[in-house]
């Protein structure tokens, strides 16, 4: 990083700077914290909304006076974006970001592959969208200013963690002195350099990959469309990768491959960026003026904890996981990684699911990470091959992919998808009669309702029952049901597809059955819905005696898992 | 245009195979190494015409 860290500056944000505010713990208080969250970044700050989403109180420390500088993450998946829609601040991104639905790649200057990501009307959201993610902290953090439940400790470095069986216990390092902060749970989002990890003496175990990039943003106006540009093999670096994204502000992120022997120092000269930006700039086209805002180096690793629970320390984020850049998966996955951990604690922390659900964070999202690993691990190899071998078969199928779809389809970056949590011991048994619709596991995909607007704007802030049906009507018992099934006191969500019969807050209409098809629904049929939006189990004829196990199974009841 | 007959998954298995065999004989050899793969892949053709429609493309992508 070059840039400096400590005092951000930036052509177009202004960072903020927070002042350390002295917590009662330095005057000799003690409080034992529901949940102390290490790392005011996108990830840690998404969790601490997602707590107090679910009721509980949470204290966010970071070391930090400011946000993250640099744009770092700056692609934001659909799945994300409808997950970020329940903590209320997708439309915030939407109105501030970039949407895109398409990308080119070029060889030797030729096109030889289109990009095209699936998007409908049935989604309220575009496949991907740029953002920088000083704008993503700002919003997160601005949003969680206004929530009682956060309170945000910034100047304040963890220095030390003791696990114990009912608390953990921080070593906190301020301005004004150090103290001991106690916390039922700590959630550890403190980044690739995770001040939590190295005190508990965990490491991350997996590969690194060739390829070294520079990470260069710039100030430049242009009205090329938003999408994502790959270049192998260009006359702006030859012999070697460019990608090129747009974001908000008239800010272009350049990342271009290193040649191995390229010494690191020199390359992150700021002359030596300037050289080799010019190059690429005059490769684009572009002609309007421009200036260097931030940069940095970037080097793929698949990179993983082998267990994302270490008692009552739960890992999320950079903090358990590094993923390679190509595909957009490193902050996707975080989020996903913090909603998936927020309603667990906070059903353990209410007393309404023992601490055995929370087992099931790691095998879920480490999961994911896995399934990542071997994506990621794939798109790595072909923007940066590792060897000769990799070198030619890559090149050639650049060069077959224009007449040949076999070859397009390996230059396809494979970007970012949710995971299904396939197995999980919270999900019951898949309904074999089913032949649409998401799968046990799968998040539950948008759908439009018309002037309804969209299916997953409704959720529940617990489990949401979806329950179709003809007339609009839905069994007596499992109004019932829905009552018993709670998280954090809220009662599941009863959601009615209906075909016809009355619109009204619970009932959304299908009028020409596209919701009734896409779930592979007929009359009677039910999905049950986790507060993360996946699905957990799915009927198509609902019982009652099975939504109910269904329930206790999904929140690791012991009676029966 | 080649119908796809290996399942993605399989295609992309052999990739990974191909790279790293390549690797394994070395820039030296790779032209013989690669000609004997064709000679074997012909073989397995189920027709003359793919093996004459798959040198042409591979000619064609050299331009």
């Amino acid at each position: 990083m070059t840039r400096p860290a400590a005092n951000p500056r930036s052509l177009y944000f202004d960072y903020p700077c927070f002042d350390f505010v002295r917590p009662p713990e330095l005057d000799g208080e003690v409080v034992t914290h529901e949940v102390v969250v290490v790392g005011a970044g996108p990830v840690g700050v998404t969790a601490a909304l997602e707590l107090a989403r679910h009721g509980v109180r949470v204290v966010v420390l970071d070391d930090k006076a400011s946000f993250n500088d640099g744009s770092r993450a700056i692609c934001i998946a659909r799945h994300s974006l409808e997950g970020l829609q329940q903590l209320d601040v997708a439309e915030r991104f939407m109105a501030a970001g970039l949407p895109w639905t398409h990308g080119t790649s070029y060889f030797r200057g030729q096109p030889v592959f289109r990009l095209e990501m699936p998007h409908s009307v049935e989604q309220r959201f575009p496949p991907m969208l740029n953002l920088q993610q000083q704008f993503i902290e700002q919003f997160l953090i601005e949003r969680a200013q206004r929530e009682a439940l956060i309170e945000f400790r910034w100047q304040s470095r963890v220095e030390g963690v003791t696990p114990g069986a009912q608390q953990v216990t921080l070593d906190v390092a301020t301005p004004e002195g150090a103290y001991h902060l106690k916390a039922a749970y700590v959630l550890a989002a403190d980044g690739a350099r995770s001040a939590v990890r190295q005190a508990l003496g965990l490491k991350l175990h997996g590969a690194a990959h060739e390829g070294r990039y520079v990470i260069v943003d710039v100030k430049m106006a242009s009205d090329h469309p938003t999408e994502r540009r790959a270049f192998f093999d260009c006359a702006g670096n030859p012999g070697a990768t460019v990608l090129v994204h747009r974001q908000p502000q008239d800010i272009w992120r350049i990342d271009y491959q290193l040649d191995e022997h390229d010494d690191e120092s020199e390359a992150l000269a700021e002359g030596t960026i300037h050289s080799k930006v010019a190059a690429i700039i005059a490769m684009l086209g572009e002609t309007a003026p421009w200036e260097l805002e931030w940069w940095s180096i970037y080097k793929a690793y698949t990179l993983c904890l082998d267990d994302y629970r270490h008692g009552r320390v739960l890992f999320c984020g950079d903090a358990a996981h590094l993923v390679p850049i190509f595909g957009v998966r490193g902050l996707n996955s975080g989020f996903a990684d913090a909603l998936n951990i927020g309603w667990k604690l906070a059903c353990v922390l209410r007393g309404e699911a023992s601490d055995a659900l929370l087992d099931s964070y790691s095998p879920e999202r480490r999961g994911a990470t896995l399934d990542i690993f071997a994506q990621a691990s794939k798109s790595t190899r072909f923007m940066s091959p590792p060897t000769r071998g990799y070198r030619l078969l890559r090149d050639a199928a650049l060069a077959l992919s224009p007449a040949h779809e076999f070859a397009r389809r390996l230059l396809d970056p494979r970007q970012s998808q949710p995971y299904t949590y396939a197995g999980s011991a919270l999900s019951c048994d898949d309904d074999p009669s089913f032949t649409a619709g998401p799968v046990v596991g799968a998040p539950l995909p948008d759908g439009h309702c018309g002037e309804q607007g969209y299916l997953l704007e409704h959720l529940g802030r617990g489990f949401t029952v979806l329950y179709f049906s003809a007339d609009g009507r839905a069994p007596e018992a499992l109004h019932a049901a829905c009552a018993a099934m709670t998280v954090a006191d809220v009662p599941a969500r009863l959601l009615v597809i209906a075909m016809r019969g009355a619109m009204d807050a619970q009932t959304l209409r299908d009028v020409d059955g596209h919701l009734f098809a896409a779930h592979g629904a007929v009359d009677g049929s039910c999905y049950l819905v986790r507060p993360d939006r996946h699905v957990c189990a799915r009927w198509r004829q609902w019982r009652a005696d099975a939504l109910s196990h269904a329930y206790v199974r999904a929140m690791a009841r012991a009676e029966d898992v | 245009m080649f119908e796809q007959r290996l399942p993605a998954a399989d295609f992309e298995l052999a990739y990974e195979r191909l790279a790293a065999a390549l690797d394994s004989v070395g820039p030296g050899r790779e032209s013989e190494f690669l000609a004997r793969l064709a000679l074997l892949l012909m073989q397995a053709a189920p027709e003359i015409s793919a093996v004459l429609a798959a040198i042409d493309a591979a000619e064609a992508a050299l331009d």
